[in-house]
């Protein structure tokens, strides 16, 4: 074949020997892809869509939407959050979301998100939904929404599940301003229980001039659970397949979609998230772990679960948080670096037991004063590279300059610096 | 619940109890999403003190909020 018709996923998917090196020019295959708006590597616009980062180390989470109006948090694989309205108060849903040993390609030795039904109940109408959700930072894609020039994109990714029928995935772009384009896909889980791979082609966002800054530029939104019949039904029949800025709420699905939590036990699990500029899907591209957590790094970095039965006063284990100052006999500032530059300045989160310090003393001759789980520990400041915490002890016992390590008493604490998007 | 603290500079933080022994702390910087979290969370009425942890008033609620960005 001549290389004006092979496609991108011809060359990625070459037989072993059936082209020699004579038979392509030097830099045409690169060339080829760089034509379409696409590259060899980082063709991937999702972080982390094999589900292997896990920094916060969750094995498994549960949400309870009994009792919330709405909710959404990142609480287990990074990258992803869930997100959810129960305004109805009626969709009082239980849900299990977990880091699951299953992929269609490694195996158990590769990853996935799932999604499992542990109370079921009903979205409804118009109010209520279940959806995870991937932000991408405006910065990363405004190659592809690039007004006039703007390029199609392909959306691939596995999903296996015992709830089959049509699911919603939701596109927005929340730089465009009143209204937010969006845009709705569908895909349809067709067998019972067997990984499938699905090809979603998103039309060129021609509308758009995405901001080269670190907002929020597009989302990414997976449906398990939608309101049927809703106010919004017209919107959204309007939107599939086509981007509208015509009122349509976060959340939006079609009118179709499957209620994941029709019964307990029901599950759905996703993984090999691909999103490219481009009208055809390329293989998965697979990263080194130590490169996607580094790119997950931008949104969240730890400090601590040191493994059980630390031992104070060893002095030797411990992760040192840095230098500290007194601060009125009461608090203590420490700064410590990021391991890599966050997107903004992060928040702290501190969980567990990490409430105890080994403060190396400096003007004292044994070298060590110890305080263990009295101080509160929050954030005094940060900076996209850097972090300083305030151990706050109101009984007053600081008064010189030391360092300070953090301990870990049942391996449990952790220090979590988000800058999630 | 919320704590409208200060830190070793006199800047703002804000500290959000999330019960079961976690503490989450953030800057009022508008692209934080713990801060979008916090505004959204103090429109459903959500209980906000002051650092010494006495409960906000709403109309103290209503001043403290109109000095963020």
């Amino acid at each position: 074949m001549s290389l004006q018709q092979i496609t991108a996923n011809d060359i990625l998917n070459l037989p072993a020997n059936t082209v020699s090196n004579t038979q392509l020019v030097a830099g045409s295959v690169e060339n080829y892809l760089s034509s379409q708006g696409n590259f060899i590597t980082y063709r991937n616009r999702i972080q982390n869509g094999e589900m292997a980062v896990n920094q916060r180390a969750t094995t498994s989470y549960n949400v309870s939407l009994s009792g919330s109006s709405a909710g959404s948090n990142f609480l287990g694989v990074d990258r992803w959050s869930y997100y959810f309205y129960n305004v109805s108060t009626t969709f009082n849903a239980g849900v299990n979301v977990k880091q699951t040993a299953d992929h269609p390609i490694k195996g158990s030795n590769g990853n996935c998100l799932e999604i499992i039904c542990t109370t079921a109940a009903t979205p409804a109408n118009n109010v209520d939904f279940f959806t995870m959700t991937h932000g991408i930072e405006s910065q990363n894609i405004t190659d592809i929404f690039s007004g006039s020039s703007a390029l199609p994109m392909t959306l691939s990714f596995w999903v296996k599940s015992n709830k089959t029928g049509t699911y919603t995935v939701e596109l927005r772009d929340v730089q465009s301003g009143a209204g937010n384009y969006y845009i709705l896909v569908t895909y349809t889980i067709i067998n019972s229980g067997v990984w499938e791979k699905k090809v979603i082609n998103i039309p060129a966002p021609t509308f758009s001039s995405m901001p080269n800054n670190v907002s929020q530029g597009l989302y990414i939104q997976f449906s398990y659970a939608s309101g049927l019949t809703s106010t919004y039904q017209p919107l959204v029949a309007n939107s599939v397949g086509a981007w509208s800025n015509a009122y349509g709420t976060n959340g939006a699905a079609v009118t179709t979609q499957a209620n994941l939590f029709s019964n307990v036990g029901n599950y759905h699990r996703l993984t090999d998230v691909q999103l490219e500029s481009g009208s055809t899907a390329t293989p998965f591209e697979r990263r080194p772990y130590a490169v996607e957590l580094q790119l997950c790094q931008r949104y969240l970095q730890t400090f601590g679960k040191l493994g059980a039965s630390q031992t104070l006063c060893a002095g030797v284990n411990y992760p040192r948080l840095g230098s500290g100052a007194p601060y009125q006999n009461y608090a203590y500032g420490a700064g410590t670096s990021l391991q890599s530059t966050m997107r903004i300045s992060p928040s702290l989160t501190v969980t567990g037991n990490i409430g105890g310090y080994t403060i190396t003393n400096m003007a004292t001759s044994d070298g060590y004063i110890v305080y263990a789980n009295n101080f509160t520990t929050v954030l005094d400041s940060s900076g996209p590279t850097w972090f300083a915490l305030r151990l706050q002890n109101p009984a007053g016992q600081f008064n010189q300059y030391a360092t300070i390590h953090a301990t870990d008493f049942d391996g449990t604490g952790m220090l979590i610096l988000t800058a999630e998007i | 619940m919320y704590i409208a603290d200060k830190n070793l500079r006199n800047q703002n933080i804000i500290i959000r109890d999330n019960g079961g022994n976690s503490l989450t702390s953030f800057h009022t910087d508008p692209l934080n999403m713990d801060y979008q979290r916090f505004k959204q969370d103090m429109n459903s009425g959500v209980q906000l003190s002051f650092a010494n942890n006495t409960v906000m008033t709403t109309e103290q609620v209503a001043e403290f909020l109109a000095t963020l960005p």
